[in-house]
């Protein structure tokens, strides 16, 4: 079937519901759809009828707002990779039919694998690719921010890693954010891996970091899939955006659990690496701890506290500290600048002690 | 100075200020100068003399100057735990004031110090380094009860958080981390006595008996310095037969020598 173009109306543009992945696409210019014989590439927004509601009923939309969902409306989504443990796991289609809804934030996949515990993915028929006035596919890079080749390297970097998805990373991320705020200590912050998720970038907005990132500022809807080189990417283009505004903490979540393939990759990318002063790691129970702090730390990585959702137990609370040997805060206690003071003098330490032995080791 | 106190015999020192101080001194008759001075103090029985006489052995030895406070129940009711509250009868600020007089009646250098405290005694020892981590150069503590914790989210005494008695406290736990210390337990001191505190704050977070407490509270400051990347020295022994008598723990044969040994090991 050859391509095909048909002119949208603004109003049917603004009737449709745009999802957070969209976000920074410019919804007011003209476009047109773009159907027929087409391989759609991650990162390519469509127009979408809903079919058949499943596990999402809701959409997030570009202002994180949980839009409930009804059979018939006209979604604005985004084509990507989806790897969710907990959910799905979904792939950009070779073609224009019917697929499936599976994040919340609005990515549009070929379903192929689903947890028992969750309902069938919802069902969406593409109407098209939006494409701009001169035909051209709109998709995440077209709008995202400039590339970079270094990082300012003044603000300390605190990344949070965990065991799996739910493991308690963007709580933890969220409540460092206020626990710095609290101090008047400048906090950026941002979501390097992952599926674009508007609760988790809205809770670092709403901790008080600014500014906040996710990888799709950096044109990508999620990074299930993605190469060395998109990583690096990644890494370069939000880190020197976020340390550009002179922040004094960088925070950065990592998604997933380390052996998803695209976060055990960030963690092998030295330019993310070398970049980390400290990595607090948050698990569900002590052993998941213990095998995540020993993970990291055969890589020489600067795994220095625990959290997650372990901490609601105190016993294995108890059991990760003696397992561990690293101290474990409380999810909560982040936030109370008691406990964060304490986490900043620490990372603020090691960065002193690191540029100690650099400059020894130079001479 | 040193000269205008007889060598070999234990001195009761008594200093007035907003409230009346004692403490002992013994200055061996091997001491050939060198700022070498060891602070023992006390527990709950306030025997302060008694911390002398059971090192002066060492003190001959090692030709180290012996220095026990005393404080008095009436003055320090809360020693332990340097005060009863941030303005009222810190024991802190007392021995400060004893630094004071060791340093202007012996003329020596009082700090950094190497400190023993027994029971009671190493609660003041470990909170004091906690507080004023510059001025103590090594530790060992014998049988404390209970501990400070390195926590920044409970409450001091328990941990570090500032209350509305202890307000603005501020700590250098780099610092408070680089300072070697052993804690000895006694082999049998398991036992829930009725001068242990059975607080229920203590027993969930510190365990049950003073050997449990102390596993908790070496590992939480190894644990801790771990996470700020120091090579601290935090080390934990078992005194074999020991109660928690003061006297069980002096009467095992390496227990007095072993402090000494470790207290100096950098001096000698």
């Amino acid at each position: 079937m050859e391509l095909q173009f048909e002119p949208l109306s603004i109003q049917r543009l603004e009737q449709a519901k745009w999802a957070y992945t969209t976000r920074r696409i410019k919804q007011q210019q003209p476009m047109q759809l773009l159907r027929g014989s087409l391989c759609p590439e991650a990162g390519d927004l469509l127009l979408a009828r809903v079919e058949e509601l499943g596990q999402h009923k809701k959409l997030e939309l570009v202002s994180s707002r949980r839009a409930t969902l009804f059979e018939g409306d006209e979604i604005v989504v985004v084509y990507g990779n989806r790897y969710a443990p907990d959910q799905f796991e979904g792939i950009v289609p070779d073609h224009l039919g019917a697929c499936r809804l599976v994040a919340a934030g609005g990515v549009a996949a070929r379903l192929l694998n689903r947890h028992d515990k969750v309902k069938s993915a919802t069902r969406i028929t593409p109407l098209g690719l939006l494409a701009d006035q001169d035909g051209h596919r709109i998709n995440l890079s077209t709008s995202r921010l400039p590339k970079a080749d270094q990082i300012e390297p003044d603000p300390l970097v605190l990344v949070v890693a965990g065991t799996s998805m739910n493991s308690g990373k963007t709580t933890a991320c969220a409540n460092l954010v206020k626990g710095f705020v609290r101090q008047k200590i400048k906090v950026a912050a941002a979501k390097f891996t992952g599926t674009g998720a508007g609760a988790d970038y809205r809770a670092l907005v709403d901790a008080g970091a600014s500014p906040v990132f996710d990888f799709i500022d950096a044109g990508y809807v999620s990074t299930y899939r993605v190469n060395r080189d998109v990583l690096l990417d990644i890494v370069m283009t939000l880190g020197s955006q976020m340390a550009a505004t002179q922040p004094d903490v960088i925070i950065i979540e990592v998604a997933d659990g380390l052996l998803q393939r695209e976060t055990s990759r960030l963690f092998a990318t030295p330019s993310f690496t070398n970049w980390a002063d400290g990595v607090i790691f948050a698990a569900n129970d002590a052993l998941g701890a213990q095998a995540g702090v020993s993970w990291l730390t055969a890589r020489q990585l600067p795994v220095f506290a625990i959290t997650g959702v372990l901490t609601s137990s105190p016993l294995a609370q108890r059991e990760a500290e003696d397992i561990c040997g690293l101290p474990v805060y409380h999810t909560g206690a982040l936030a109370r600048p008691s406990v964060s003071s304490y986490i900043y003098n620490c990372l603020n330490f090691r960065r002193q002690n690191q540029l100690a032995a650099t400059d020894k080791r130079q001479g | 100075m040193t000269n205008t106190l007889q060598p070999g015999k234990i001195h009761r020192r008594t200093i007035h200020g907003m409230s009346q101080m004692n403490y002992f001194v013994y200055i061996p008759e091997t001491y050939l100068g060198g700022n070498k001075i060891f602070y023992t103090i006390h527990g709950i029985s306030r025997n302060a003399e008694e911390h002398i006489q059971g090192f002066i052995t060492q003190a001959e030895r090692h030709g180290t100057i012996l220095v026990a406070p005393l404080f008095l129940k009436e003055s320090s009711p809360h020693y332990q735990q340097l005060g009863t509250n941030v303005k009222q009868q810190r024991a802190d600020m007392a021995f400060d004031h004893i630094l004071q007089d060791v340093h202007e009646w012996l003329d020596v250098t009082p700090a950094p110090m190497r400190m023993f405290g027994f029971s009671g005694g190493g609660q003041f020892v470990h909170r004091y380094a906690m507080f004023y981590p510059k001025r103590v150069a090594r530790m060992v503590l014998a049988a404390p009860g209970w501990y400070t914790f390195p926590d920044p989210d409970r409450k001091y005494p328990f941990g570090l958080k500032a209350t509305k008695a202890w307000p603005h406290l501020t700590f250098s736990l780099e610092k408070f981390l680089q300072i070697p210390t052993i804690v000895m337990t006694g082999e049998e001191d398991d036992l829930r006595d009725k001068d242990l505190n059975k607080a229920r704050e203590i027993d969930s977070f510190q365990g049950l008996n003073r050997i449990e407490r102390a596993e908790r509270w070496v590992s939480a400051n190894r644990n801790l310095a771990r996470s700020y990347d120091i090579s601290a020295d935090f080390r934990l022994e078992s005194i074999p037969n020991a109660s928690h008598a003061y006297e069980s723990y002096m009467g095992h044969p390496s227990f007095a020598e072993q402090i000494f040994d470790f207290l100096f090991e950098d001096q000698e």
